[in-house]
């Protein structure tokens, strides 16, 4: 209550703020990108991305200003990433189609600059002597999932087409790596997780109830999908480097996105330890061109409403999300005409799943 | 009554600042606003939890955990404290192994719990149960020992029953001794239900708070944590005005 004391609160408020702002006026030194982590610990990314690290294409196209890139893995995953673009330590991320709703929405400032793939999958796995035969026998039942990520969505509409939601069942917020051990341990009768799934299954540590890989067309409402956000600050700041990123992402969409080049995609996604096969399968037959195509096109939008609209009904979140406010597709949209101009998919697909194969093979670049 | 009103204003007036420090934190954005919730935001979440009858819900479910592992980790706790208090033969071939559990810190008991007894409410209820009894446990018996001898001479000169003796005198000298531990023992108790539910759980104030965090809902993280305090302080007030009641002999100042 005393002077010195008001004083001394005063004194760290206002040097906190001094501090903020002089670090707003720096020049970059870095791009700090917040990348997914993965049930391997491994600090490598897949896809697009996963191309992109591989070849350093943004650490060469940044080097000749001095820019380093740091690349985090973020072992919670999305929502991790969400604290992570919250306290202002990530520039770029991209992540799950809920994490990018839920942190939107809940008030970071993120702008959603390039679509992430559609078509992530999700795998019910059950105890390998379960004697349940169907998702809906699982009501009432003790399943696992990471809350708060992809998976979390997909299993909520998952649930909502068989009439139940998610109150219906008793839900532990386990990580992959618990899950498997809960699942084997008989902690748990259900966990929704990724592919991993497939090889446990093979092994005998699992049965797969149900998996979205089947790419029917319920399957792909189920599935989940991505999106690459930049934090406003970040964006606001460095337009220039954000245009830069995005030309880069999409040149590297450009030399991987291939129907007949899928054993090289399929090559990619094993970076951080999947094995091929578990990759193959979980592809399934679908169009690694339509899924990954970064274009705001009605495929995504599509997906995009439907996904925010999922949260909200589910109580997900709170606020709606004002896609108009939410969406930058100017960087995009520019990059998309200096590096893919030419290319069938930067035209964009109708809906996804619609699409028909054949024509994307053939329309592939020669 | 000067005192009285110190008594009552001086924490207060410590909690008030920090309140205004936090509004003061949120208004001048030191923290961003959608990590550090601003307190009236915090506030419309609690009472929005209220009246959804979230907030009665989750605390039911943790309130109940706590009732139970503490009704069995004291009971156990005085049990085996009583009887290890009173025969140096039983402490001789226990203490050291009850000695050697007590090394193990609570949490670390969480993974064999939920190993053992399932993910569900057993593990939960034992987990609490253990972080109880030990702290009874020690008191108890340090109180059933700590009887003096006299007074059970006393006793045996006006020809007392050994069932009167331990009724008449020790149970009265081992009482305050017994409820310091249990007031030890609801605090660890409540610590333990949150952090029980913070690992693994579909209900409950601490499970309520994980929730929040992986919805990015801050607001709900913080109402958690201060609904968590609320409880701690009303428990353990409850238990000085219990003490107060059961041993007037010994005035107790908060």
């Amino acid at each position: 209550m005393t002077f010195p004391t008001t004083r001394s609160v005063l004194t760290v408020v206002v040097g906190a703020l001094a501090t903020a702002s002089t670090a707003g006026d720096a020049p970059t030194k870095e791009i700090r990108l917040g990348v997914v982590g993965n049930p391997f610990d491994k600090p490598v990314a897949t896809g697009i991305l996963g191309y992109a690290q591989e070849h350093r294409l943004f650490e060469t196209e940044f080097a000749k200003d001095g820019i380093a890139v740091e690349w985090d893995f973020y072992k919670g995953t999305g929502p991790a990433i969400n604290e992570g673009l919250a306290n202002g330590g990530i520039d770029i991320t991209s992540y799950g189609d809920l994490p990018g709703i839920l942190g939107r929405s809940g008030g970071i400032d993120t702008r959603l600059i390039v679509p992430g793939s559609v078509g992530q999958n999700i795998y019910v796995a059950v105890p390998p002597n379960s004697t349940v035969k169907s998702l809906l026998e699982l009501k009432g039942k003790r399943i696992g999932y990471l809350k708060g990520t992809y998976l979390h969505l997909s299993w909520v509409r998952l649930v909502r087409g068989l009439g139940l939601s998610e109150q219906d069942f008793k839900v532990f917020n386990l990580s992959q790596t618990e899950g498997v051990a809960a699942l084997q341990g008989g902690q748990i009768d259900a966990y929704v997780g990724v592919n991993t799934f497939l090889e446990l299954a093979d092994r005998g540590g699992a049965r797969i109830l149900y998996a979205t890989n089947t790419r029917d067309a319920k399957a792909r409402e189920i599935e989940g999908f991505g999106v690459v956000v930049a934090s406003g600050r970040f964006l606001r700041e460095h337009p220039d480097l954000v245009q830069r990123w995005v030309n880069v992402y999409v040149r590297a969409a450009a030399a991987t996105l291939d129907e007949n080049r899928r054993d090289e995609w399929i090559k990619l996604g094993t970076r951080p330890g999947y094995t091929e096969e578990q990759i193959r399968r979980d592809l399934g037959d679908g169009s690694i061109v339509e899924m990954n195509a970064p274009v705001f096109d009605e495929r995504y939008f599509s997906k995009l409403r439907e996904g925010i609209k999922a949260s909200l009904d589910a109580g997900l979140i709170r606020r709606d999300i004002d896609l108009s406010q939410w969406v930058d597709r100017s960087f995009l949209d520019k990059a998309l005409r200096t590096e893919a101009s030419g290319l069938p998919w930067a035209k964009g697909f109708p809906v996804a799943g619609k699409s028909d194969r054949k024509a994307i093979v053939a329309g592939a670049r020669p | 009554m000067k005192r009285f009103a110190w008594i009552i204003l001086a924490p207060l007036s410590v909690q008030l600042l920090v309140l205004l420090a936090w509004f003061l934190l949120c208004r001048y954005e030191v923290f961003p606003p959608t990590l550090l919730v601003p307190p009236a935001l915090v506030w419309r979440t609690i009472v929005d939890l209220w009246n959804s009858g979230d907030l009665q819900t989750h605390m039911g479910w943790s309130l109940r955990r706590v009732a139970l592992g503490y009704g069995i980790g004291v009971s156990a706790g005085v049990a085996v404290g009583a009887a290890l208090g009173s025969s140096r033969r039983l402490e001789t071939w226990f203490g050291p192994t009850l000695d050697l559990f007590k090394q193990v810190p609570v949490f670390a008991w969480a993974p064999m719990m939920i190993v053992l007894l399932g993910i569900e409410e057993a593990s939960k209820v034992a987990f609490i149960a253990v972080a109880c009894f030990y702290p009874v446990l020690l008191n108890t018996s340090q109180g059933v020992k700590g009887v003096q001898a006299k007074l059970l001479e006393v006793g045996e000169v006006f020809g007392l029953s050994p069932r009167h003796s331990f009724l008449r005198i020790v149970v009265p000298s081992a009482l305050p001794a017994v409820l310091a531990g249990m007031r030890q023992s609801i605090a660890l108790a409540w610590m333990a239900v949150v952090s029980a539910e913070l690992m693994g759980a579909d209900s409950g104030i601490g499970f309520f708070m994980t929730y929040s965090r992986q919805l990015f809902q801050m607001d709900g993280v913080i109402a958690g944590f201060l609904l968590v305090g609320a409880v701690g302080i009303a428990t353990n007030a409850l238990f000085g005005g219990l003490q107060n009641w059961l041993l007037p002999w010994i005035r107790e100042v908060a």
